[in-house]
């Protein structure tokens, strides 16, 4: 008895494995299978999914911390049509949204570039945002303050009632209140995404709430094709300078690992990145003795940095004098981004074919034309 | 023992912490080197960089802010008769945390960058904090007689001013949260050599002051109307015993961040040492020992032979935290205190 149930169990599975594999084969291009439903094919995000049915969509979050389980599911349903029998199990939203509610600056950026600024009736974190409609909206009253990111007001966000609300989720998530506001809660992970390409997906993701996928589709892929242009201008170069990155954070240096976001730009831009071969793909803390010994001869330093002001050597020197040892610090080959004035956290995700340019240019001088920086320049 | 052989075996014991915080680190660097840096013989760049510019001016940070912080404890749990007083228990280290925040939230992060003036600023700042929270502490004991419920008054004390503290990060720009953040966490690498004179005079100048205080302090230790009735001008006494620490912790608070536990596990280790609370000997061996605790702190944050760290404080903590708990735990087996 026990056999014959092994044996359905294992068939069960190797259908199932079939099937799975045939449908990620042919789904490559987006085409359908059968009249299911079709996967949508994404290139470099991990974090989510698109499959859509004859009458909804499907978006899943994975979930980055517990790999079996999905963060969440949400159900896209067009107004113009009744609610369908049988839905699965998940969040269902009517589609084209008509309100939404931002947490973060991104969100902003994503709903610029998709042309539904208007459709935000609530933000957290005003001062971040830098699109000027939002101002403009703001003050004639249209648009919600509901806090910070990390604390939501729930009674400011119910006053809005926006159709959905866009947050980041954290580990222990810090939304379960917002929950009885009835607005429903779509997670953006996007910030786990460790291909800079990946991040700037996500816009597949948001326009699905817009149903502006083809557009979605269009803005990424125009930023994909200039991105891998620019990696085929690097990809066989002799010479890659070598390259590291960060500060020290009270007694630690949070080094980027090898697998991180910053890394695989410096990969891109034709550089050596001195830590590429660990593991991490978030960063790790090191002593400062460490960083010394490793990249005292470094060619270039990269430098993120939000200071108001002129920022310089001297700067670098007066937080802590050792800096002035390193041979980037003494050539003048610091990479650096005052974050007071460039929007690299925000509209960056959006831009890593720029970013890419940049670091290119300070890197390689001369292999791109007429660049004009945005995001990097030396430090001066 | 002697009070001349605990002494120097405590002086032996900071020497040899200092020598391996010179010796080991996650960059390896041989005994050799580092005595033939001694001789004044030529080393390589690199090891000499990194002795003289990184391991040594943060050595000598983590004995002074060892020795600091290990002193203002003495002096408080003596002050405040009380077994668990210490720079961050009674809140003085959020007192002089509200100082800074205060400091850098309406003057803007430049001050921390600023060599002089700034560093100036940085200390009064952390210090009036630091004293507007020990007179308040001071004023309320004369009130509330018993220890616990003190301690407990310390410890809202160090809510509100955490509280404030939280309140002016709200408002402020995201650049001087930064400068604070960055300050709040805590490290003996922040005092390089051209702050070092600020640093180390203020300190050095404190721990002479608190030396010359073991008579007062052994008077204040059998009770108020005792010391009186031997003479000793109280109230004077105690404003000087309190300036005295709240100026360790506002200086090396100011320089170093907070700094967790040192002040308050230190001194229990020495009177365990030394079996007795004659601050004639107490005092020179605490400051010994909190010299010593700093330095092997450091030693095992900066992990040495691994590629990796740890922040100074969750060291500090892991150190202290069990120290506290034994003492609340033994607390009716000993005499003193």
């Amino acid at each position: 008895m026990k056999k014959i149930h092994l044996l359905v169990l294992i068939g069960t599975i190797l259908i199932a494995t079939l099937f799975n594999a045939c449908v990620n084969s042919e789904h490559r291009n987006s085409k359908a299978v059968n009249s299911a439903f079709t996967i949508v094919h994404l290139r470099y995000a991990r974090e989510f999914s698109i499959k859509k049915f004859q009458t909804y969509k499907i978006l899943e979050v994975k979930n980055a911390w517990d790999t079996l389980h999905t963060l969440a599911r949400y159900i896209l349903v067009s107004r113009k049509i009744p609610l369908p029998q049988n839905l699965p199990e998940g969040i269902i939203i009517r589609t084209p949204v008509q309100s939404i509610g931002c947490t973060t600056s991104v969100d902003a950026c994503m709903a610029d570039k998709l042309g539904v600024l208007s459709l935000i009736n609530a933000v957290a974190e005003r001062e971040y945002i830098h699109q000027p409609i939002i101002d403009e909206q703001f003050k004639k009253g249209k648009i919600t303050e509901i806090g910070s990111s990390m604390n939501v007001s729930v009674e400011k966000l119910m006053e809005a009632n926006p159709e959905i609300l866009f947050v980041s989720p954290f580990k222990d998530n810090k939304y379960g209140h917002l929950k009885q506001t009835g607005v429903p809660l779509i997670l953006i992970s996007n910030y786990l995404e460790n291909h800079p390409l990946g991040r700037a997906e996500w816009i597949l993701f948001y326009g699905a709430f817009f149903e502006k996928d083809v557009l979605a589709k269009k803005i990424f892929d125009s930023i994909s094709s200039h991105y891998e242009h620019l990696v085929s201008l690097t990809r066989n170069l002799s010479h890659r300078p070598t390259i590291f990155s960060g500060k020290l954070f009270g007694n630690l240096w949070y080094m980027a690992g090898g697998k991180s976001y910053p890394a695989r730009f410096f990969k891109d831009a034709g550089a050596d990145y001195l830590w590429a071969n660990r593991p991490e793909t978030g960063s790790f803390p090191l002593d400062f003795e460490t960083v010394y010994q490793k990249a005292i001869n470094a060619d270039y330093w990269q430098v993120l940095e939000f200071y108001n002001g002129n920022y310089s050597y001297q700067n670098l020197k007066t937080e802590y004098p050792p800096y002035a040892h390193f041979k980037a610090f003494q050539k003048k080959q610091v990479l650096f981004c005052n974050t007071h004035y460039r929007d690299y956290y925000e509209q960056g995700l959006l831009e890593p074919d720029i970013i890419l340019a940049d670091l290119i240019n300070i890197l390689h001088p001369g292999l791109l034309k007429n660049h004009q920086s945005k995001y990097f320049a030396l430090l001066k | 023992m002697r009070k001349g052989q605990i002494i120097f075996l405590l002086f032996s014991i900071s020497f040899i912490l200092f020598g391996l915080n010179l010796l080991l680190g996650p960059v390896t660097i041989p005994a050799r080197t580092l005595f033939s840096l001694i001789k004044g013989s030529v080393v390589d760049d690199l090891s000499r960089n990194i002795l003289l510019q990184i391991r040594f001016p943060q050595s000598v940070t983590a004995i002074l802010a060892g020795a600091g912080l290990a002193t203002a404890g003495l002096l408080m749990q003596t002050l405040f008769r009380n077994p668990l007083a210490g720079p961050d228990v009674l809140g003085i280290t959020s007192g002089a945390s509200l100082g800074v925040a205060v400091i850098t939230m309406f003057t803007g992060a430049w001050i921390v960058y600023m060599p002089q003036l700034g560093v100036l600023s940085l200390i009064l700042s952390a210090m009036a904090g630091a004293m507007v929270v020990m007179l308040t502490i001071l004023a309320l004991s004369q009130r509330i007689k018993d220890n616990a419920m003190l301690l407990i008054t310390g410890l809202m004390m160090g809510y509100i001013s955490s509280a404030v503290v939280g309140v002016l990060t709200v408002y402020s720009s995201a650049e001087n949260l930064q400068a604070f953040t960055l300050w709040g966490l805590g490290t003996f690498s922040s005092v390089s050599w051209d702050r070092m004179n600020y640093f180390a005079g203020v300190t050095i100048i404190a721990l002479f002051m608190a030396m010359l205080l073991p008579k007062p302090l052994n008077m204040l230790l059998m009770g108020e109307r005792y010391a009186s009735n031997l003479g000793l001008r109280v109230e004077r006494s105690r404003f000087i015993v309190l300036f005295c620490a709240g100026l360790l912790t506002a200086v090396v608070t100011a320089f170093c961040g907070p700094i967790a536990f040192i002040g308050v596990a230190t001194p229990h280790i020495t009177r365990l040492a030394i079996g007795g609370s004659d601050h004639r000997i107490l005092l020179p061996a605490n400051m010994l020992i909190g010299a010593s605790v700093a330095l092997l702190c450091n030693l095992i944050a900066r992990m040495p032979g691994v590629e990796g760290a740890l922040p100074i404080n969750a060291v500090t903590s892991l150190m202290g935290a069990p120290i506290v708990i034994w003492v609340v735990l033994t607390r009716h087996k000993r005499k003193y205190l």
